[in-house]
Order: C-alpha cells, then sequence, then structure tokens
C-alpha cells in the first residue's frame, strides 16, 4: 500500500506572539511539526508495518517546510517531497491544495493522510480541498482506521458523537487526537534526517502556474485579542465563598433561583 | 438587494445556534436571509428555523440523514448558483468545516473558517475576522473577485437574533445523485446524546485533574444539569482515560467560547487556555493560589475543587 502525507511546519504553540502597531505579526522564531500532522504520520507508519508498501510525506512551500519533512524522515517515512516555488508563498489555503493535489497525483497513491487542521492559520481546509481536487472520498477528524489495501473502515468524530465510515479506497483522510500516539525519533534517526537531501519540485513540473495559486483570502491586518481585566478573587469562610460562587454562576447563566 | 444563504445544520430538528445567529448577522447587515434545511424529513427543522430567515428551502432525502458532503456539495453548489449569494454561511462544527472546505474547493470560492465577526466594506464586499495562531491574534480578512464568499461562523461569537414573522418556506429539489455517494455512513452511540454540545453550548463547566478521580465528573455532570451547561475537560483528564477526547476542550481539543466558562482543577495550561479564551466570564477554582488560570479568570477561588462542587451542587439544588 502507498501512502501520502500533508505535512506542515508551524510556529511552537508557545511561540510569543506580537501584534505590531501597523497590524502585522511578529511571531517567535520557534517552530514544530503540525500536531495533528504528526498524528497523520505515526498512522501512516503503522500501516505500513502492518501492511507493507511506502510512506511519502509532502510538504508545500519553502524555508521552515523542509523541517517538517526532516521530522517525518526522522520519525520513519520512505521518500519525502518538497514543493517550492515562489508563487507559494503568498499561497493560502485553497492554492497549498491545488499544488499538493496536482504532485499527489503524480504519487497515484491509495491513500492520503492529512491533519485535521493547522494550528497556525487554523483552516482546516487544505485536507478536505485536496480530496476535492482529487474528486476522492473524504473522512474527516478520523480517530480510529483499519484497512485490508482495499477498502477501508473509519470512526470520525462529529459534533457530540462519532460516527463510522466505510468505503474504498482511494481514500483522503484527515488525522485527530485519538487515532494514533506519534512516536519520538531516535536521536540517530534525527541526525540521519538533518542530512539528507530533500526532493524540490516547482510548480511548472506539476503543470501548474502562478495563477493557479493565487491567494483568494487575504490578511488585511491582525490585532491582539481583548484582554481581560484583572481576575477578582472569592474571599470569605468555605460556605460564603460557595454562596457568592453560586451568584456569580447564577448570574452569569443567565439563569434564575 | 444582496442575498446570504446560511446552510443549516440539524439533528432531529434541533438547529445548531450558529445558523440562527448566523441568519440575524445578514440581515442586520441588510442581506436577505436564506436558509437551506436539509435532512430526510426537514419540515420541523425548516419551521425552527423561518422566524429567522427570509426564505427558507428545503431539501427532502434519505441521503441526507447524516450529512454526509458527497450529497450536500452539489446540492449547495447547485443552489448557490441558482440564487447567487454574496455570502455563504455554514456552522463551524465539524461537519460544517468539512462541507464549506470542500464547497470552497468545488466552487473556487474565497473561504474563510470558524470567523467570529462579519461585516461589510464599502462596497458591500464582505470581511471577516478570525482568531488565528491560538486565539493570540485576530484576523481580519478580505476576500477576493465579486463571486460568493464563504465563511464557517463559530457559535455564541455573532449574538442570537430575537424571531420575527416567519419567512416563506419553499421545497427545493434534492438535487441527489446517488451515484456521487462513495462513503457508507452509520451513528455510532452518542456520547453527549441529549446534553448541549460542547461547541455551542452557553455555559461550559471544565474538570482537570485537579478533580483527582474519574468519579467526580458525575458531580460535574450534576452541575452541568443544574446550570444547562456542556462538560469539557482538560487534556490531562483525557489522557488518564477519564473523559472521551470528544470532550477536551484547547488547542488540540475543542475551541469554545461560551458566555460562562467554569473550570474546577484546571491548572491553566497555554493550550488549555487556547481553547476557551474566547469566552464570556471566567470563573476558576484551584487549591494552588498561582496556579496559571488565574491570570485568564475574571473570578478566582483558591480552594478544594471537589468540595466546592459538592457544595455547590447541593446549593444549587442539583
Ligand atoms: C501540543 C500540546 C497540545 C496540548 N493540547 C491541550 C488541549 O487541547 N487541552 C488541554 O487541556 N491541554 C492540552 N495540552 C496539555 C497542557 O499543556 C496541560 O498539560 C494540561 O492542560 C494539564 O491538565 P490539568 O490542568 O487538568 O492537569 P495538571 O497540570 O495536573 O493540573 C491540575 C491542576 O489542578 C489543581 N489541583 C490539584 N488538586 C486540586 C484540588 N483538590 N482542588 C483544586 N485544584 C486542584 C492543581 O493546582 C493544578 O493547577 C497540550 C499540550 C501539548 C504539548
Ligand atoms: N503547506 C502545506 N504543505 C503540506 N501540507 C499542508 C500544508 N498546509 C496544510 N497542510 C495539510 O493540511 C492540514 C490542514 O491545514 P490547514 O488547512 O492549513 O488548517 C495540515 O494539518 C496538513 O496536513
Amino acid at each position: 500500500m502507498k501512502i501520502c502525507v500533508l505535512v506542515k511546519q508551524v510556529p511552537d504553540h508557545e511561540a510569543l506572539v506580537k501584534v505590531r502597531s501597523d497590524g502585522t505579526l511578529d511571531i517567535e522564531d520557534r517552530w514544530v511539526t503540525g500536531f495533528f500532522d504528526e498524528i497523520a504520520l505515526e498512522q501512516a507508519l503503522r500501516l505500513r508495518e502492518a501492511l507493507g508498501g511506502t510512506v511519502t510525506a509532502v510538504a508545500a512551500g519553502g524555508g521552515k517546510q523542509t523541517d517538517a519533512l526532516r521530522r517525518a524522515l526522522a520519525m520513519g517515512v520512505d521518500t519525502v517531497v518538497q514543493l517550492d516555488d515562489p508563487a507559494l508563498i503568498l499561497a493560502d489555503g485553497l492554492g497549498v491544495a491545488r499544488a499538493l493535489a496536482a504532485c499527489v497525483r503524480t504519487l497515484a497513491p491509495d491513500m492520503v493522510l492529512a491533519g485535521r487542521v493547522a494550528l497556525d492559520d487554523e483552516m482546516g481546509l487544505v485536507g478536505p480541498a485536496v480530496a476535492e481536487h482529487l474528486g476522492w472520498p473524504y473522512v474527516g477528524a478520523v480517530v480510529a482506521l483499519e484497512t485490508d489495501g482495499a477498502g477501508f473502515s473509519a470512526v470520525r468524530q462529529i459534533e457530540g458523537g462519532k460516527q463510522a465510515v466505510k468505503g474504498r479506497l482511494p481514500v483522503l483522510l484527515t488525522a485527530t487526537k485519538g487515532l494514533a500516539e506519534p512516536r519520538v525519533p531516535k536521536v540517530m534517526a534525527v541526525m540521519k534526517a538533518s542530512r539528507a537531501r530533500i526532493e524540490t519540485r516547482d510548480l511548472a513540473s506539476l503543470g501548474l502556474d502562478a495563477a493557479a495559486v493565487a491567494p483568494l483570502v487575504r490578511v488585511l491586518s491582525y490585532r491582539p485579542p481583548p484582554t481581560r481585566p484583572a481576575v477578582k478573587m472569592i474571599t470569605g469562610d468555605l460556605d460564603a465563598q460557595v454562596e457568592t460562587l453560586a451568584a456569580i454562576l447564577l448570574s452569569a447563566s443567565g439563569g434564575g433561583s | 438587494m444582496s442575498r446570504a444563504l446560511v446552510v443549516v445544520e440539524n439533528t432531529g430538528g434541533n438547529v445548531r445556534r450558529a445558523c440562527l445567529e448566523a441568519l440575524g448577522r445578514a440581515r442586520s447587515l441588510g442581506l436577505t436571509a436564506e436558509a437551506l434545511v436539509t435532512g430526510t424529513d426537514p419540515l420541523a427543522a425548516a419551521a425552527a428555523v423561518a422566524p429567522y430567515a427570509d426564505l427558507v428551502l428545503c431539501a427532502a432525502h434519505e441521503l441526507f440523514a447524516h450529512g454526509d458532503a458527497d450529497v450536500l456539495v452539489p446540492l449547495v453548489a447547485g443552489v448557490v448558483t441558482e440564487r447567487s449569494p454574496v455570502l455563504i454561511l455554514v456552522p463551524a462544527t465539524l461537519t460544517g468545516r468539512d462541507l464549506a472546505a470542500r464547497l470552497a474547493a468545488r466552487l473556487g470560492a474565497p473561504y474563510a473558517a470558524e470567523v467570529t465577526d462579519i461585516s461589510l466594506d464599502p462596497s458591500g464586499r464582505p470581511r471577516a475576522v478570525r482568531p488565528v495562531l491560538g486565539g493570540k491574534a485576530l484576523a481580519t480578512v478580505g476576500f477576493a473577485g465579486d463571486g460568493p464568499c464563504l465563511v464557517t461562523v463559530r457559535a455564541n461569537a455573532l449574538g442570537m437574533p430575537a424571531p420575527g414573522q416567519p419567512g416563506e418556506i419553499r421545497s427545493t429539489d434534492p438535487r441527489v445523485d446517488p451515484g456521487a455517494v462513495r462513503t457508507r455512513v452509520t451513528p455510532l452511540d452518542e456520547a453527549g446524546a441529549g446534553r448541549v454540545p460542547l461547541g455551542e453550548a452557553g455555559i461550559v463547566v471544565s474538570g482537570g485533574r485537579g478533580l483527582q478521580d474519574a468519579s467526580r465528573f458525575e458531580l460535574l455532570e450534576k452541575l452541568a444539569d443544574r446550570l444547562g451547561a456542556a462538560v469539557g475537560a482538560s487534556r490531562a483528564v483525557v489522557d488518564a482515560g477519564w473523559k472521551d477526547v470528544s470532550f477536551q476542550v484547547g488547542k488540540s481539543g475543542n475551541t469554545v467560547a461560551p458566555r460562562l466558562y467554569v473550570a474546577f482543577g484546571v491548572s491553566g495550561a497555554v493550550h488549555h487556555v487556547m481553547g476557551m479564551d474566547g469566552s464570556g466570564t471566567v470563573v476558576v477554582v484551584n487549591k494552588d493560589p498561582d496556579a496559571p488560570f488565574f491570570k485568564h479568570a475574571d473570578h478566582g477561588l483558591v480552594a478544594d475543587a471537589v468540595q466546592v462542587l459538592g457544595l455547590l451542587v447541593r446549593r444549587l439544588g442539583g
């Protein structure tokens, strides 16, 4: 079985984010591979271990995206492909999805795994959009997955519950928490991955031009979130505290009594 | 007048709150508020939506039962061609977000996910505000071209409109091609059945490892019932197996923005706070006066969370 995993390097969750007075962002230079992308990688590696085949990680974009692919190599994928093209710098999720779909088509996998959402732009767009461009079935927010190489059976999260989804390959699925616990690569594997040569492709090699990835959504400006006033501590003995707490809850909940 | 189309998500006649809020916002922007309601028998949902809409389009088909995007994408795309809305609004549920993303790719339409505010620029083109980077910044986004713009809207963000004169309910061709359905979907046990879904609850009561034991969540559930709240949990609680991952609040779980968020024995790690910092009033109970969560709270109580929970449930008659 041939599996592709879409991976993206994003600012670390703990990176400091400042909004400059001109409405642009200043993000501390600390990066990690997408939280859900690592889950997708882990799932792909487990399927390979069970069924044989290959896992290829694909990232679109230059610069830090190389690190996502090195992480994937360190975790154990067979090959990686980086789509690197100046036109991708400005691309939005739809453009990235078009480029990734074109790349995936050349790799002709049986399954594509992506993260449910990338925790920088938090769009949750690229996975389903790639599926749509490929004309493939799609299952989002998957927490359990089985396949025999011909069909698949997945459990997906929905609001307030779960659904079982069955179908035939090829399929694109997005991984969410619960699907698999990502392995931590060994030091030797990290060192080897840091020296690996990363294959890059540009848009032209996929039959695309800059217009195909031109952004449709543009950030006009950023602003900081509203700040909360200083906390008011509830004082008194325990009974009095619970009484005050109850009053706060009832008034803020809009309920009576 | 320009139109907005709200794609309504409903389960058993219960309409997602965000859909009504979206219709309300469309009207207050001076757009005609049109709703598309689907289901095996969508009439009850259509009637629930009508007081908030100028027109309700009703598409009935067996295959709409589980919100399968294989049949919803062609339907919405068809309705968009017919009604040419300037703005398409979908609730930002897991299913809604997947539907919107696939629609965006299918229509080549600009899309912004999980918006918390929508306005029109001077030329009448929509603009939206959305939190990024775990709520550390709010982005105002504009949409290219002059075709329909697509947004998913977060619950509790746009404000609940008052019901008015019911709009016309009109049935529409479901445009279903059974051959387009490639997956078989069956609902599984509804973990939170009967309770308000976490993502759209007006009140969330959350528990962390400070509750010390899975059984303490029964007390939390009692409090939730008393307040009409949904129950949330920290990741530590999920990792310990006390609660299913669908309860997790935070960066790698659910993002919630209720008007009241109450946390018992949750430390307030940045990953947790990122999933709830957009909430209205935040109340934190923690035995450690230096718990980070107090920095993100309106009201704080330094006490044993289990004890407080017990007394509170008794006080509120839960
Ligand atoms: C990539 C990544 C993503 C993450 N995503 C999430 C996420 O989505 N959601 C999330 O919640 N976490 C997430 N985390 C984990 C997060 O960093 C914290 O570890 C987690 O939130 C801690 O949960 P907790 O507060 O319940 O437990 P603890 O950190 O163990 O804190 C327990 C708290 O309870 C208090 N306490 C103890 N006993 C009592 C008592 N008797 N009465 C009152 N208070 C008491 C303690 O003072 C303490 O503050 C993520 C971490 C990473 C690295
Ligand atoms: N530039 C990219 N390169 C490769 N995969 C990506 C890229 N952007 C997003 N993805 C994949 O799509 C998922 C969702 O991303 P997003 O739509 O940005 O929230 C991520 O978790 C990745 O799996």
